[in-house]
């Protein structure tokens, strides 16, 4: 296969999503199965397990998340002012603008993903499990 | 003068004719062998046309409805009556105009939009264009027998189950469910399309805003409707064979229905409001004259709503008493998705705020999509709000907001895209004053339907309901709200009325009428059989408008294959992100193929609803038999062979592996099948996580794991002849391709083979619980996969040996090898999962 974060390929665009989808599919499962086979009343580090995991969860997304970020953030910058070479005939030229697009493209997923992680973490510290 | 005024003045020379032999190899058939005909852009207006009926049926059901309710103690229908009538508006709405006609609008018109001659697989659409249509009336015709499906257009049981005897439910099972594997064929049809059948040119950067929509779209259906058809399966089997998957009494729950109904039914929604918001981002320029603000942010919207709009499944089961976090991850979900539509809104609005608005018919509709889709976009979230869904829930409110989103963010965009779309698809122009009279009355009257009803839900009145005390003060709102409905349907007769006046009779328009940039109103007008004579070389997200001289180079054949020298139907492959020329693709003539197949498959899936089982398998012999000829016909090409498409480029004809569409096609359809398999899975988890202990109580756990090793053995055996056969075409003789399938059909029917008798042997009865039941189907599935693998490799079989010249066979063989690794890995995993289960009671 190849690799999914070159700069050329377009599953790189939707790194952000499939891996909030994993994480949101994870703690959903997580917290059904805690309260439907009650096991919510364990608990790891001083914390209930729901919350517990589902922070440390969150912040692996983010990490993950804040990565991606970086990537794209480093494939953008060099060609950020090549927006107008879309209309360009020249290969080259044009080239560039499409690294732009896919690298800011990347990036605004990841941002808005990092935001929607953001959603669903936060309330497991305050929200009661079942 | 800027480039778009520069447009607007150029006006090309007429066309030159096309070359004789281009224009025969893509000449309509005539008399009753047009319905041979399997090019997309003619198959799409049929398409298109039977959607529309579809709203006019569906309609004619919504004012039964309000004729109904317009006094309390309406005598029109019984209650009975009442049931199956908006049953049937809502399955007829969502699932025979809103999702079809949105995959037809696309199926028309994205060969013109990407510049191909035709999309890869134009007898898949034909064939799903056929299922469609006569699936469709199926389903809608048991409303004149009155047995049409009554409990709701989400069928919840028991409702459907226990308390629905009679056939009524089955039409809707069987019926839809046919219709859904229709949508499946077109998703294949337009994501390959999209990928790999553009003008050169046309990176990814460059794809119109539309495509990145259907993209999302066709693969949103790609993900939803797989579990919702499983669920269809599931509730078939426990109507008719009787394995209780939702009777609570045997360990089954109704909650998993709805569970598998809104994965589908919520991103449904989004799947019907992308390609409208798609339709908008592309009219709306040519209305202002300036390109879309936010091209990759627009991109960004459609993609991520993709995505998030799954997190939303649960929300319309906030009362169903799911935990409190769990919920809290679905308001969550809301919350995000409220993001990339916002940001949709803001683009149009900045687009439109710099441009300079011409108020044509086409952009009245999208201004009042605009208006209608933040007005209900607000009543959403009100929904959405965990504590205001509960006393909203099941009442008029409800339908109130279905409709504002509905109507609002889809039929208007489909209207507008049908005024604006009538000149390249008759050649004339809309009437605009009996257009803006259908506008006026349209909206106005959507209005007055439905702005009351919001009121009707606070004041407490419940939907679904077939009549209503009079002194609950709620008649002087039915009233209106009936008098505002008979006015749109008015107005939608209007609108009708102009569509067809102007198709015949409309003056004749000339090229680009309103001045569009997007690369369809190069054609001329109306779209030639051809499609573009030659297929250009573009730049930007507005070809016409970075280059205003685009048509008639077009037309003077100074692009890529002027001409169709072999007398083949051709099209371009092109790279799926650079969008260089990588190879032709010979498409297929006029066949009858799809419509008999499509034939066979009704009658297979019609002839089920009375419990004909014997009819319907031979019925489904026939279809497989026509789909197999079809098969055999389909790879001829000789890797060796290329050619000449103009321009001193020179590409083959010819490819395997990733590159090729085949290879893209089976792909794709394993992805899908993976979320039904997945939905699958769920079902037992499911059952699992409500059951006190397992197995459940009383039901002994007697499936033998030594028998469950054996198996696993021989089907992970018979995988690995078959991950060689992706390699055997590179060598010429035809025994060891004949070796490897016969290895690998032996070893996988010993395994399918011990795989039932570890069911028999178990002594399990399916009859019995949700538990029982389950673990047959984790492995019925798999097996039935492995089934399906057999026909293929056997079929793979044949071919290589009456017909041994491998490029005739590769693509089979490449696509069994694909096929069969993915069902051993199910039965893999089935195994495992019933077997060898942790016990967490
Ligand atoms: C043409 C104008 C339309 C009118 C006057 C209308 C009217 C209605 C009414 C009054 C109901 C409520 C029935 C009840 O709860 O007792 C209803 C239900 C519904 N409508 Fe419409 N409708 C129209 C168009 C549409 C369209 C275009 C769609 C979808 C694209 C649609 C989808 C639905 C759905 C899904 C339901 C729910 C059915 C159920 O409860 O099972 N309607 N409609
Ligand atoms: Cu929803």
């Amino acid at each position: 296969m190849a690799n999914p974060l070159a700069a050329d390929n377009p599953i790189s665009i939707v790194l952000a999503p499939i891996v909030w989808s994993v994480y949101f599919l994870f703690v959903y499962v997580l917290n059904s199965v805690a309260c439907t086979k009650g096991f919510v009343g364990l608990t790891l580090f001083g914390f209930g397990i729901v919350p517990a995991t589902v922070v440390i969860a969150t912040l692996v997304t983010l990490a993950i998340m804040v990565w991606l970020a970086g990537l794209a953030w480093s494939r953008f910058a060099p060609v950020r002012d090549t927006d107008d070479h879309v209309h360009s005939a020249d290969p080259e030229l044009a080239r560039l603008a499409r690294r732009r697009f896919m690298a800011l493209a990347g990036l605004l997923q990841a941002g808005l993903h990092i935001l929607a992680t953001l959603y669903v973490g936060l309330p497991a510290l305050l929200v009661p499990e079942c | 003068m800027t480039s778009v005024e520069e447009a607007r003045a150029y006006e090309p020379p007429p066309p030159p004719p096309s070359p004789p032999k281009l224009a025969s190899v893509w000449a309509q058939p005539k008399g009753w062998r047009q319905l041979t005909e399997v090019n997309n852009t003619f198959i799409g207006v049929l398409y298109v046309g039977t959607g529309l009926m579809f709203l006019v049926l569906g309609g004619i059901l919504a004012l039964m409805i309000r004729w109904h309710l317009a006094q309390p103690g309406g005598t029109l229908l019984t209650a009975e009556q009442y049931n199956q009538v908006f049953t049937l508006h809502g399955t007829t709405m969502m699932f025979l105009f809103a999702v079809p006609i949105m995959e037809a609008s696309s199926v028309w018109l994205m060969p013109l939009q990407l510049g191909a001659r035709d999309l890869p697989f134009p007898r898949v659409s034909a064939y799903g264009f056929w299922c469609y249509l006569f699936g469709g009336l199926m389903a809608y015709s048991s409303i004149f027998f009155w047995v049409a499906p009554d409990s709701g257009w989400f069928l919840y049981p028991p409702l459907s189950t226990e308390y629905s005897p009679g056939i009524n439910n089955d039409f809707w099972l069987l019926g839809i469910g046919f219709i859904e594997i229709s949508a499946i064929a077109q998703v294949v049809e337009v994501v390959v399309g999209i990928m790999k059948t553009r003008a050169v040119g046309m990176s990814l950067d460059r794809l119109p805003i539309y495509s990145w929509y259907v993209l999302v779209t066709a693969l949103m259906i790609g993900f939803a409707f797989p579990p919702l058809i499983l669920g269809d399966i599931l509730m078939e089997i426990e109507r008719a064979v009787d394995w209780p998957f939702f009777d609570a009494a045997r360990g089954g729950d109704p909650i998993l229905w709805q569970h598998l109904f809104w994965f589908f039914g919520h991103p449904e929604v989004y799947i019907i409001f992308l390609p409208a918001a798609g339709l908008v981002s592309t009219i709306l320029p040519t209305f202002v004259q300036r390109p879309l603000v936010g091209y990759t942010w627009v991109v960004l919207a459609a993609v991520a709503t993709g995505f998030l709009s799954f997190g939303l499944w649960v929300h319309h089961m906030f009362t169903t008493g799911l935990p409190h976090l769990s919920l809290s991850f679905f308001s969550a979900a809301s919350m995000a998705v409220a993001i990339p539509s916002g940001i949709q809104v803001f683009c149009w609005i900045a687009t439109i705020w710099t441009g300079r608005p011409i108020l044509k018919v086409p952009f009245l509709y999208v201004l009042g999509f605009l208006f209608i889709f933040v007005a209900g976009g607000l009543t959403g979230v009100m929904v959405a709000a965990v504590p205001f869904d509960w006393q909203a829930h099941d009442s008029y409110f409800v339908v109130a907001h279905l409709h504002y989103v509905l109507i609002g963010g889809m039929v208007f965009p489909l209207f507008a895209a049908l005024v604006y779309y009538l000149p390249l698809a008759s050649g004339r122009m809309p009437n605009e004053t009996l257009g803006r009279w259908g506008f006026w009355l349209t909206f106005i009257g959507f209005n007055v339907t439905f702005f009351p009803m919001h009121i009707l839900g606070l004041k407490g009145m419940p939907r679904r309901v077939y009549d209503y005390p009079a002194e609950m003060g709620w008649n002087e709102l039915n009233l209106i709200a009936s008098l505002g409905a008979a006015m749109l349907a008015v107005g939608i007769v209007v609108f009708f009325t102009d569509l067809c006046w102007s198709w015949f009779r409309g003056p004749k328009a000339k090229r680009n009428p309103w001045n569009a940039g997007t690369l369809e109103w190069a054609t001329a007008l109306p779209s030639p059989d051809t499609g573009f004579r030659s297929i250009p070389e573009i730049t930007g997200h507005y070809p016409i408008w970075d280059d205003p001289t685009l048509p008639e180079k077009i037309d003077r054949g100074r692009f890529y294959m002027p001409d169709s020298p072999h007398g083949d139907r051709e099209t371009l492959r092109t790279g799926t992100v650079d969008a260089r020329p990588e190879q032709i693709l010979v498409l297929p003539k006029p066949t009858w193929l799809p419509l008999l197949a499509a034939v066979a498959t009704t009658v297979c899936f019609g002839v089920a609803i009375f419990k004909l089982y014997w009819t319907s398998l031979a019925a489904g012999l026939v279809g497989l038999a026509f789909i197999l000829i079809w098969m055999w016909r389909s790879e001829v090409r000789s890797p060796d062979e290329a050619r000449d498409i103009g321009l001193g480029v020179r590409v083959p004809t010819y490819s395997v592996g990733p590159r090729s569409h085949a290879w893209w096609a089976m792909v794709l359809l394993v992805v899908m099948d993976s979320t039904a398999y997945g939905g699958l899975v769920f079902a037992y988890l499911f059952i699992w996580t409500v059951s006190e202990s397992w197995p459940p109580a009383g039901i002994e756990a007697t499936l033998d794991g030594g028998l469950a090793l054996v198996t696993a053995a021989l089907i992970l055996a018979s995988s690995l002849p078959a991950a060689f056969l992706g390699n055997a075409d590179r060598h010429r003789r035809r025994h060891l391709i004949a070796l490897l399938l016969a290895a690998m059909l032996a070893l996988g029917i010993a395994g399918g083979w011990m795989s039932l008798a570890l069911l028999w042997d178990s002594g399990l009865d399916p009859k019995r619980h949700a538990y029982t039941a389950l673990v047959w189907m984790m492995v019925l599935f798999p097996l039935v996969h492995l089934g399906i693998g057999a026909v293929m490799a056997a079929f793979t079989l044949v071919k290589a040996w009456v017909d041994p010249p491998r490029y005739r066979w590769s693509h089979a063989a490449r696509n069994t090898g694909l096929w069969w690794q993915w069902s051993v890995a199910q039965m893999l995993f089935s195994l495992a999962v019933i077997v060898f289960y942790p016990d967490l009671a």
